[in-house]
């Protein structure tokens, strides 16, 4: 996936937050951080409807 | 392959060496350091007024605002119904991106200020209204038509907007560490931060992604982050301010260093993404005030908060043809421009302001030339005609103005805001104009925005707005005139001050007086440079001195430096212009100043190091190299001191015939290298006016009555005739009393001998050659002289005449090595009377004409007439 193959421009963990670093990355770095930031509180909506 | 010539241009708004050189040295702006180590850094200086959409629209074409035509943060609708954000319509000239458009190159511009609505050009345009957005979650923030160009990527790009409600403390902390003390109830100043960091961030993504993702020759991307923060933390940067709260300092005192922290970060992948055949270039428009100049309480005008940005910026440069870890010098906005259509080897347009920055280049090419790219027909990628523009985006970004304090809230009554802003824009083009000397256009503009009729504010609009303004901030009152008219006053102020009209300038200064009580802004300056015009020197340093004790600042103290300079005490204008040194060490004025004050103390070392500094700060400085050309020749490096002289012509619009002759000066030096402490050298010159000077009673009837005798030409109207105290004649002409108004009767005595007694020598054309025989006398021969002659008491001595005197002799020892066309040789009246031979040695060659009667010379000495000698 090409998603997957930009990711690995990103040189460190992404987390939920996010961070400064990330977002210097660019829009690489901004859209790496909303996928699992999004996932997070996908995964946590599901969670709470169980 | 063959390498490509390719340009990143990036825009850090603001940005200021002041706060990145602690920074840099620290290593937290390790980016920006590894450009300057490959590459060239020096300051940017900025332009009047400093006004980004006008800078950054200078950047982009190398024209001056007059001509390109963006005059400030907002414009008029078309059809003059309205007022909205500026947008890329008020410009007038191609940009870069429109010229390598159509010379075939692709460009990519994101977040340029103005660039909305998108011009259809080769490659893609990222408008400034990419990345506002609405601050609100539960509203939408549609991309407007003519904010994306191509308008099919707007589907690729959309998502790189970040959005204010998205920030979190990772994004907070590294800003704010405190944040968690902000009572957000009451400071917005997170709000603030959040919306700023948001829209640059976007920017960034934006940019990141072009450079990804598609071909370009040439990119420039806009940041304004470090402008918008420091307009809104600066006064929070260390060291605090009195009268910030120490709990506010310590939330909000790491927002500036932070600031470019990050935007050093943003530029580290922006590097990685440029391939090696990229120049990079890093500059700003303008500083930003960071030290006591900062400004706690913003003055009530229009684009007020430009009065915090400093008049240099920063410049950085490194490439395939860029010079290595080397300073440069003398940079301008309008460079900028120029330089890139250089370096894609494409010619400049001879109505551009700016120069190619040569200087910055390994191996320059010559800068080719068109007379105007305007003049070329073709597809330039520009608009047809004035695009539509969404009016909500509009709204929006007018909204920013306002909180930003750019702009006041523009009056709900569209014809009042419409006249102000036309009002405000034509008072801007007349302080361009002023920028640029041409004060007969500016005068145009003021006079007609005076003269003009406005409305004024009823008593129901006043209440009105006091209902509306809870705060009680209305400063206007019913019966004012909805155009504020004070800061075109305060122009034709500075103009007519810079033009000498001293009557002028006093009419303005008494109207502005009377026009606003609290007026305050400086007065002072105005009122003792009048005081000064008119010749009361004593009243303009007190007026100086006072303002001096009640707020010391730099510019009051260069002030009083130049008003000591003027009166020839050199301590005590070194002791003052120190003082502003301490307070603003980056000012080219000051360091002239210095350097000139160390001339004429003789310390020459001290005055070429000065003068280098002002040069570096501002290279087209005509004044700084003429003084570092005169310290130079002091110390006998007399080829570099031709060569500051000859720069120093080089950057003069108008003839210097000081310049003129100082090269020739030098010139002949060079030729026949002589004794450097004469201040004569001899040698017979063309139209050369040779005069006999001294105090009244010192000889100088005698030395006329001299050289009359061998036959010189000399300029006397005889109406003085002769008396017991000078019995042989006076050898006067009448116009010189009246020299210091009228001096054009100079030309006719031209290869004639005149007498000028000592303090009329500072009224001297500087257009002519002088040789001057200076008489000197014991003084207290010459005021026991003076007594007897107007019949005073001879038992009195006067001490008071006897020091002015002594700082009279002081001050022309000082003048004639100030000016190249003079040249003055003292004559001892008592070896006139005692070694006539010697002095016939000196005086016949001095004047330089073969031939002259040395008999008849001598003859003329009658000592029975030397009655008034004092025994030792």
């Amino acid at each position: 996936m090409h998603m997957n193959k930009e990711l690995h421009e990103i040189p460190f963990e992404v987390t939920e937050k996010g961070s400064l670093g990330l977002l210097a990355i660019g829009d690489l770095g901004l859209r790496a951080w909303r996928k699992v930031r999004n996932e997070s509180y996908q995964k946590q909506q599901d969670e709470e409807k169980k | 392959m063959k390498k490509k010539n390719k340009v990143l241009l990036i825009g850090w708004d603001a940005a200021d060496w002041k706060i990145i050189g602690p920074l840099l040295a620290k290593g937290q702006m390790p980016a920006l350091k590894k450009l300057i180590d490959k590459g060239v850094y020096g300051n940017m200086s900025t332009m009047n007024p400093p006004y980004s959409p006008m800078l950054w629209s200078t950047v982009a074409t190398g024209k001056t605002p007059d001509k390109h035509g963006v005059l400030g943060f907002i414009e008029l609708l078309p059809d003059m119904s309205g007022i909205r954000p500026v947008t890329v319509n008020s410009r007038k000239s191609k940009a870069i991106w429109n010229i390598l458009h159509h010379e075939g190159y692709k460009s990519n511009l994101v977040g340029w200020w103005p660039s909305f609505p998108t011009e259809p050009i080769n490659g893609v345009v990222v408008s400034d209204k990419f990345q506002k957005v609405n601050k609100d979650p539960r509203k939408e923030s549609p991309i407007a038509k003519g904010t994306i160009h191509p308008e099919k990527l707007t589907k690729d790009l959309h998502d790189l907007r970040m959005f204010p409600y998205e920030i979190n403390e990772q994004h907070i902390l590294p800003f704010i560490p405190k944040a968690s003390k902000i009572d957000l109830k009451k400071d917005k100043g997170l709000e603030s931060f959040s919306k700023v960091f948001a829209e640059n961030t976007s920017v960034h993504a934006a940019a990141t992604n072009l450079m990804r993702t598609t071909e370009w020759d040439f990119m420039a991307v806009y940041y304004d982050f470090i402008d918008h923060l420091c307009h809104g933390f600066m006064k929070f940067y260390p060291p605090k301010l009195n009268g910030i709260p120490e709990g506010q300092f310590e939330i909000y005192n790491e927002v500036v260093a932070s600031a470019y922290r990050y935007q050093d970060m943003m530029l580290q992948r922006k590097m990685d993404l440029a391939d090696d055949d990229t120049t990079i270039i890093v500059m700003s428009d303008h500083g930003f005030e960071s030290d006591h100049k900062r400004i706690l309480k913003m003055p009530k005008y229009p684009a007020a908060p430009a009065l915090e940005h400093r008049q240099f910026g920063i410049f950085v440069a490194a490439g395939p043809n860029i010079k290595k870890n080397e300073k440069v010098f003398g940079l301008t906005l309008m460079d900028i421009a120029p330089t890139i259509l250089n370096i894609f080897d494409l010619p400049i347009g001879k109505d551009m302001d700016g120069k190619v920055a040569l200087d910055i280049f390994e191996n320059p090419v010559a800068p080719k030339f068109i007379d105007s790219w305007e003049a070329v027909d073709g597809d330039f990628g520009q608009h047809k005609t004035d695009s539509i523009i969404d009016e909500l985006s509009a709204e929006e970004t007018m909204k920013q103005l306002v909180d930003l304090g750019y702009i006041d809230k523009p009056d709900e009554k569209v014809e009042i805001a419409v006249l102000k802003t036309k009002c405000d824009l034509k008072h801007n083009l007349a302080r361009v104009y002023l920028g640029k000397k041409d004060y007969k256009k500016a005068n145009e503009l003021l006079a007609e925005l005076i003269n003009d009729t406005y409305p004024i504010y009823s008593e129901a609009e006043i209440k009105a707005l006091l209902k509306k303004n809870t705060k009680g901030r209305v400063k206007v009152k019913a019966g004012d005139s909805v155009v504020d008219v004070i800061p075109f006053y305060m122009d034709l102020l500075s103009i007519a001050l810079i033009k000498k009209d001293f009557i002028k300038a006093d009419v303005y200064l008494q109207k502005l007086r009377s026009l606003d009580e609290d007026f305050k802004l400086n007065t002072y300056f105005a009122e003792s440079k009048i005081l000064l015009g008119k010749g009361q020197v004593d009243q303009a340093l007190n007026i100086l001195l006072l303002a001096k004790n009640n707020k010391p600042n730099s510019e009051v103290w260069f002030q009083i430096g130049k008003i000591y300079m003027q009166i020839h005490n050199y301590e005590a204008a070194k002791e003052a212009l120190l003082e502003s040194l301490k307070l603003e060490s980056d000012n080219a004025k000051t360091q002239q100043a210095i350097a000139e004050t160390y001339l004429r103390l003789g310390d020459y070392e001290e005055a070429v190091d000065h003068a280098f500094i002002s040069i570096e700060l501002v290279k087209y400085f005509p004044e700084a190299h003429y003084t570092l050309g005169e310290a130079l020749e002091k110390l006998g490096d007399i080829e570099n001191a031709k060569v500051a002289y000859e720069t120093s012509k080089k950057l003069r619009r108008k003839t210097d015939y000081r310049t003129d002759q100082a090269i020739e000066n030098v010139e002949e030096k060079l030729l026949a290298p002589l004794d450097l402490k004469d201040k004569s050298d001899f040698k017979y010159r063309d139209n050369q006016i040779v005069i006999v000077s001294g105090l009244p009673r010192s000889g100088t009837s005698l030395m006329m009555q001299m050289l009359d005798s061998t036959g010189l030409d000399i300029l006397t109207d005889k109406n003085r005739i002769p008396d017991a105290s000078n019995p042989k004649g006076y050898f006067e002409y009448d116009p010189v009393m009246s020299i210091h108004k009228d001096n054009s009767w100079l030309e006719g005595a031209q290869n004639k001998t005149v007498k000028i007694v000592a303090p009329l020598l500072k009224y001297l054309n500087p257009k002519y050659r002088y040789k001057i025989i200076f008489m000197n006398r014991d003084l207290h021969e010459i005021i026991k002289s003076q007594q007897k002659m107007t019949g005073k008491d001879t038992d009195v001595f006067p001490v008071k005449l006897m020091d002015g005197y002594k700082q009279l002799l002081h001050q022309i020892e000082i003048w004639k090595d100030k000016f190249p066309n003079v040249e003055l040789v003292y004559v001892n009246y008592k070896d006139v009377l005692n070694d006539t031979e010697t002095v016939l040695d000196k005086v016949i060659p001095f004047i330089g004409i073969e031939g002259l009667d040395r008999e008849a010379m001598a003859n003329c000495v009658d000592k029975s007439l030397y009655r008034n000698k004092v025994e030792k």
